[in-house]
């Protein structure tokens, strides 16, 4: 069956198996920053944003999102220009293994649209489906809100 | 999830109904179920557009479609206004990201143990408006629960979840290790009487179950009556009660179980 | 000490490629038309397989390979990642004729798409025999107990003690002092079995290798490892294959904390893509990364200790039975770190080691962070807070008094080596006094001493003293290769191997210090078997300590090259007074030269030549980091559920090369530690089946189970080291254990001596300590 999505602001038309899962579908075009890490909606390294919304793409059939608006981390920033998030979760130490680094700027990406000035409780809780193993998270809050100061600053 | 033969997208309710006459297909809706199904090809029906995607309010009932998102719903100042206890209770459902997909539709019909709003929607007397093929029928969630949920969904569509509009002084328990895991047990109350007491319970049963005083025998709310009668109703139902995570026993849930509604009949003082 | 570079916070050299999501991992390097890999494993924990049946799978259009053990070479090797020989035993073949615990592995089929593969996998068909397992370490070696290695090829490579006919996988003894005088000595003694758990390491990105024949018609194998080298060896071993025909490169990995210190996919994908010559991908999915992957050693530690009322420690006496499951990676390495990296704590001239490694018919136990240190830890930790109340001191106080401090050994260091002796050794650093004081000041130790809270929410606070070590002396070496570019910028190729921990950040410091340029004057390339010299790879904590002082050397014979070469320029005949700085090679009265002009010089104009420099290193002792947990946490007497409220963790490492990845380390095994402590567990049924391979009941820590989490760096200064820097990435995972079940002790008066610490657990404590009061 065919699909349009809109990633990264880019029109792509796909012809696909009705089964065929999101997270497949978007790394084969490209979006290798989608990352499978359980394939059951528990670890949120495949998460991307859907109609601004967050949302594991392993759990979704493409066919589900047809006509959506995707949004993957190589639509924010690229590596000499980077998004303010990514700065700051550079910056912060934030980054270790770099595997759930991707699921993990998108929540915060979200979180910032919804709440610019987010306190540490609201942190952890849209972080809350991006599991990190390499951190312990606590450098992980510090990107956050180094971020929404970040992007506070640049208005 | 290769194994889908067929995708149908309905643009209404009725055409998802006629779509669903045909053996093996089966509606999806916010795809927690995708990588469960193994063996088998089979058609899915995604009633994203069948109009089942709102919150409403007519005459002091609260009307929330069958395809509207847990965090579609937090969001929601009326649904919020149902209190604390509703809020609590979506609020610890799965993670900020599984909130997204998670819809109540979804929810009712698969009624996983976890379904954190089980208890409240027996407490607040819901009811289900479904469609089945025909015409369109309501169930209070009370009778869905105790009359074989699984079978009485099958074949039939969920339109939406209705809740009397009110601010609820429910006293809400989930009991788990984490704030985000599959909780083996939840306990909500209402009422601040003996008589008026209603006590529900969830996630250590076979289905989701709504108990009053005639089952608890309280006579007054001290803490040594209420002891004593929460011990003897654990007595009488252990047999049925089961451990749906492998991080907690049997054993151990009959345990707590007493304590925690004696904790959600109390009152804070 | 003060350095311009090292000790500086710099940004990770691949951060921003990583947040910009840039193809850095196995599964985004792109193969044309590859293959795909699915595997067939054992529903049984011990079973002979009679029969395996392939022809209708093979003939399932789209299926390229199948392998099961008829038709695969039967070379017996351990998948340990560990230098040659290995000191674990060569008992695993590619496919067992026999399989040994529910999730050994049976059969791999390579075809067309992954809904293939597992179509086929349906229809292969295996007869087994089942046979009667040991589910439990302690009934391994009973008498009449099932034998699980009873085929006669296996063996030990390097002659350590291997009885597989009674299910003894390792044993090691070692012995200082006498033990009957250290307990006549003691006034106070006290004695218990502790026992840690089964876990996994739960890396984000699970086990995953892909493989091509390149245009030089060369095997090259992508991997998630940690130890590059040693799977290149070890996959030409499994299959008998010439070494030279192989290539393995590491790129970014998604962590590995020691999960990948293990060959365990790269024999498949090597027999895959020699077979089909395409290029081939086979990675674990998440519930096959718990079951058929590797674990956290299950370990009983029982332990005596012995003290004079005034506190001083007289004797120590640990026992541990560690369970490697069904077989022998790491078998004996983790059990004899289990003594070796704990009981040098407290120096005590009586002091005694046996530890027995057991087979069982359940998951292997492969590398973990701690590495049979945060087992040990466990139990000596918490024998040491019973005997400091039994004494009636304070246990902040007892552990300032007995632990080790510098210049004092313990007869330890030479005894207990990786399989064989040690390296005698004195501390030259010790930042542990300044950590339990800092830490007992940060919790407010005294005052939360003081509490006795009664109600049903009860707080408590405990702590932990550790060690770990640097590296293992004398057996592990780090090579590293340095070169100028035409610019004055330096490629540096590295076989050590960077998981996420910032290796490759830190080294660029290192380097860029000592060649007065900036970091990212350094192009870092690391862990690719053809290009980069040898490392034996990340485990044992080393990349520091080891391969770091292999970076100072490289560095320091690129930085004389340089001095000749202006020495040429500036027409002198001798370099003394030469400096390098801001890019340039400066000496007093005599115009700097830049660091382009020197490499043009070289490259170009006059005796070219390519300044470039080759240095390895080995160590010759393993420097302890020291560090100090303080944990408060709140019990619920009701239902027994455990809240953690706030950690500190005060860690020496030496110099920190890079705080910001120093504390990291510390944040991240901080974090591993609590939730393993906490919440994680392997449950299997009574047929070995583990029945919760899934985050969804296998529970990591999320943040929203965080306790308050601080780090403190004591800053000291080893000698031996890079800069002064020790090791830092495994100590701290190993203080959760112990810090919060002393920590529940103070609460409620129960002593937790088994993980985790569930509510039931707890509960069950909480009742037997009310009836018998």
């Amino acid at each position: 069956m065919k699909i349009t999505l809109t990633i990264n602001g880019d029109v792509r038309d796909f012809d696909i198996e009705p089964g065929k899962i999101l997270l497949d579908l978007l790394r084969e075009a490209g979006y290798k920053s989608v990352k499978d890490g359980c394939r059951e909606g528990e670890c949120g390294a495949c998460n991307v944003i859907i109609n601004g919304k967050t949302t594991n793409s392993c759990m979704v059939l493409a066919a589900q999102v047809d006509g959506a608006d995707i949004i993957t981390v190589e639509g924010l920033g690229n590596a000499d220009n980077p998004h303010p998030i990514q700065e700051a979760f550079v910056e912060a130490g934030a980054v270790q293994c770099g595997f759930c680094t991707p699921g993990k700027i998108l929540s915060t990406y979200s979180l910032l649209k919804k709440n610019p000035q987010p306190t540490d409780s609201e942190i952890k809780e849209a972080l809350s489906g991006n599991l990190c193993r390499c951190t312990g998270y606590v450098k992980q809050i510090d990107a956050v809100k180094k971020a929404a100061k970040k992007m506070k600053d640049s208005k | 999830m290769r194994l889908v033969k067929n995708y149908l997208v309905p643009e209404s309710i009725e055409q998802a109904m006629e779509m669903l006459k045909s053996p093996d297909y089966k509606i999806i809706a916010g795809g927690s179920k995708i990588n469960s199904e193994k063996t088998g090809e089979y058609g899915l029906i995604d009633i994203r557009k069948c109009g089942l995607n709102y919150i409403k309010v007519t005459q002091g009932i609260l009307h929330i479609g069958a395809m509207t998102r847990i965090s579609e719903l937090l969001d929601n100042k009326d649904f919020c206004g149902l209190g604390e206890s509703f809020v609590n209770a979506l609020k610890s459902t799965g993670h900020a990201i599984v909130r997204n997909q998670i819809t109540i539709g979804g929810s009712v019909s698969s009624l996983t143990p976890w379904f954190n709003l089980a208890t409240l929607l027996l407490l607040a007397d819901a009811n289900i408006i479904y469609i089945d093929e025909n015409n369109s029928g309501s169930i209070s969630f009370r009778e869905y629960c105790d009359n074989s949920p699984r079978e009485f969904i099958r074949r039939k569509i969920i339109k939406e979840i209705t809740i009397p509009i009110k601010k609820y002084e429910f006293k809400y328990i989930r009991f788990s290790q984490t704030e985000v895991d599959y909780a083996p047990l939840y306990v909500a109350c209402s009422g601040k009487t003996p008589d008026s007491l209603k006590i529900a319970i969830s996630g250590c049963l076979p289905e989701p179950k709504l108990f009053d005083n005639s089952d608890f025998h309280i006579s007054d709310l001290s803490s040594e009556t209420v002891e004593k009668s929460c011990n003897d109703f654990i007595e009488k139902i252990k047999g049925k009660v089961i451990s749906t995570n492998v991080n907690f026993s049997r054993e151990y849930i009959i345990k707590i179980l007493p304590r925690l509604i004696k904790e959600s009949i109390m009152e804070e003082k | 000490m003060d350095f311009r570079l090292v000790g500086k916070s710099a940004k990770k050299i691949d951060g921003v490629t990583l947040a910009c999501g840039m193809p850095k991992f196995v599964e985004d390097v792109n193969l044309i038309n590859p293959l795909y890999v699915k595997m067939l494993f054992s529903p049984y924990a011990h079973a002979i397989i009679e029969e395996i049946d392939t022809d209708e799978a093979e003939k399932l259009p789209g299926v390229k390979a199948i392998f099961t053990h008829k038709n695969v070479p039967r070379i017996p090797h351990t998948t340990a990642g560990q230098g040659f020989p290995e000191p674990s035993p060569y008992d695993t073949y590619i496919f067992p004729k026999k399989v040994r615990w529910v999730g050994d592995r049976v059969a791999a089929v390579a075809a067309e798409s992954i809904e293939l593969a597992e179509k086929a996998l349906s229809l292969i068909k295996v007869k087994y025999k089942e046979l009667p397992a040991v589910l439990d370490a302690r009934e391994a070696m009973k008498e009449g107990a099932p034998i699980i290695h009873d085929e006669a090829d296996a063996y030990h490579p390097i002659g350590a003690i291997y009885a597989p006919d009674k299910n003894l996988a390792a044993e090691v003894k070692a012995e200082a002092g006498n033990i009957d005088d250290g307990i006549k000595e003691a006034d106070f003694v006290v004695e218990g079995t502790y026992k840690a758990h089964y876990a996994n390491h739960c890396h984000i990105e699970t086990h995953i290798c892909s493989g091509e024949i390149d245009s030089n018609n060369r095997l090259v194998i992508y991997t998630s490892t940690q130890v590059p080298f040693h799977a290149r060896r070890i996959t030409a071993q499994a299959l008998d294959i010439p070494l030279k025909k192989i290539r393995v490169i590491k790129p970014r990995i998604g962590g590995g904390f020691g999960g990948k210190q293990e060959v365990l996919l790269e024999d498949i994908c090597a027999l895959m893509v020699l077979k089909t010559r395409r290029p081939v991908i086979v990675k674990y999915t998440r519930s096959e990364d718990f079951i058929s992957g590797r674990t956290r050693h299950e370990i009983y530690t029982t332990m005596k200790i012995g003290a004079k009322k005034d506190g001083t420690i007289t004797v120590m006496d640990m026992n541990v039975l560690s369970n490697t499951g069904a077989y022998g990676s790491h078998a004996l390495t983790v059990m004899s770190n289990a003594g070796s990296k704990v009981l040098p704590l407290y120096p005590c001239k009586n002091v005694r080691f046996h530890g027995k490694t057991v087979y069982t018919n359940l998951p292997v136990g492969g590398a973990y962070r701690g590495y049979g240190a945060t087992q040990a830890y466990f139990a000596m930790e918490c024998l040491v807070d019973e005997l400091a109340e039994k004494i009636g001191m304070d246990p902040a106080e007892f552990r300032l008094r007995n632990h080790i401090k510098l210049n004092e050994t313990s007869p330890i260091f030479k005894a207990l080596g990786e399989g064989r002796e040690g390296n005698e050794m004195y501390i030259k650093s010790c930042g542990l006094t300044e950590a339990i004081k800092k830490g007992m000041e940060e919790i407010g130790w005294k005052e939360k001493r003081a509490r006795k809270d009664t109600g049903r929410y009860r707080r408590g606070v405990g702590m932990c003293a550790l060690m770990q070590g640097s590296s293992i002396p004398d057996i592990d070496m780090g090579a590293v290769f340095i070169k100028i570019n035409d610019d004055g910028s330096f490629n540096m190729n590295l076989g050590a191997t960077d998981l996420g921990t910032g290796s490759d950040t830190i080294f660029a410091q290192m380097a860029a210090e000592i060649l007065g340029v900036e970091v990212d004057d350094i192009i870092v390339y690391s862990s690719d078997t053809d290009m980069t010299p040898f490392d034996v790879g990340a485990y044992a904590s080393s990349t520091t300590y080891l391969s770091g002082y292999a970076v100072i050397k490289a560095a320091e014979r690129v930085r004389d090259q340089i001095f000749e070469v202006a020495k040429e320029i500036w027409e002198i005949d001798n370099t003394e007074g030469m400096y390098l700085q801001d890019r340039k090679v400066c000496r007093e009265n005599y115009d700097s030269i830049p660091l382009s002009e020197i490499a043009c010089h070289s490259l170009y104009a006059h005796n070219q030549h390519q300044v470039a420099g080759v240095k390895s290193h080995i160590t010759k002792v393993s420097p302890p980091p020291f560090s100090a947990h303080f944990v408060e946490i709140e019990v619920d007497t009701l239902t027994g559920k455990i809240k953690p409220l706030e950690y500190i963790a005060a860690i020496d490492c030496g110099t920190a090369i890079n705080p910001q990845l120093s504390e990291g380390q510390t944040e991240g095994a901080v974090a591993n530690g609590i939730s393993y402590a906490m919440w994680e567990q392997y449950v299997f049924n009574d047929k070995g089946k583990m029945l919760n391979p899934s985050f969804k009941n296998y529970h990591i820590m999320r943040t929203n189970d965080m306790p308050k989490i601080k780090t403190i760096l004591i800053p000291t200064y080893e000698p031996t080291g890079p800069f002064g820097a020790k090791s830092v990435s495994e100590i701290s995972i190993n203080g959760a254990l112990p810090a919060i079940s002393n920590a529940v002790y103070h609460a409620c008066g129960i002593r937790l001596k088994e993980g985790p610490f569930t509510p039931e657990r707890v509960l069950n404590l909480l009742e037997q300590n009310n009836n018998e009061n």
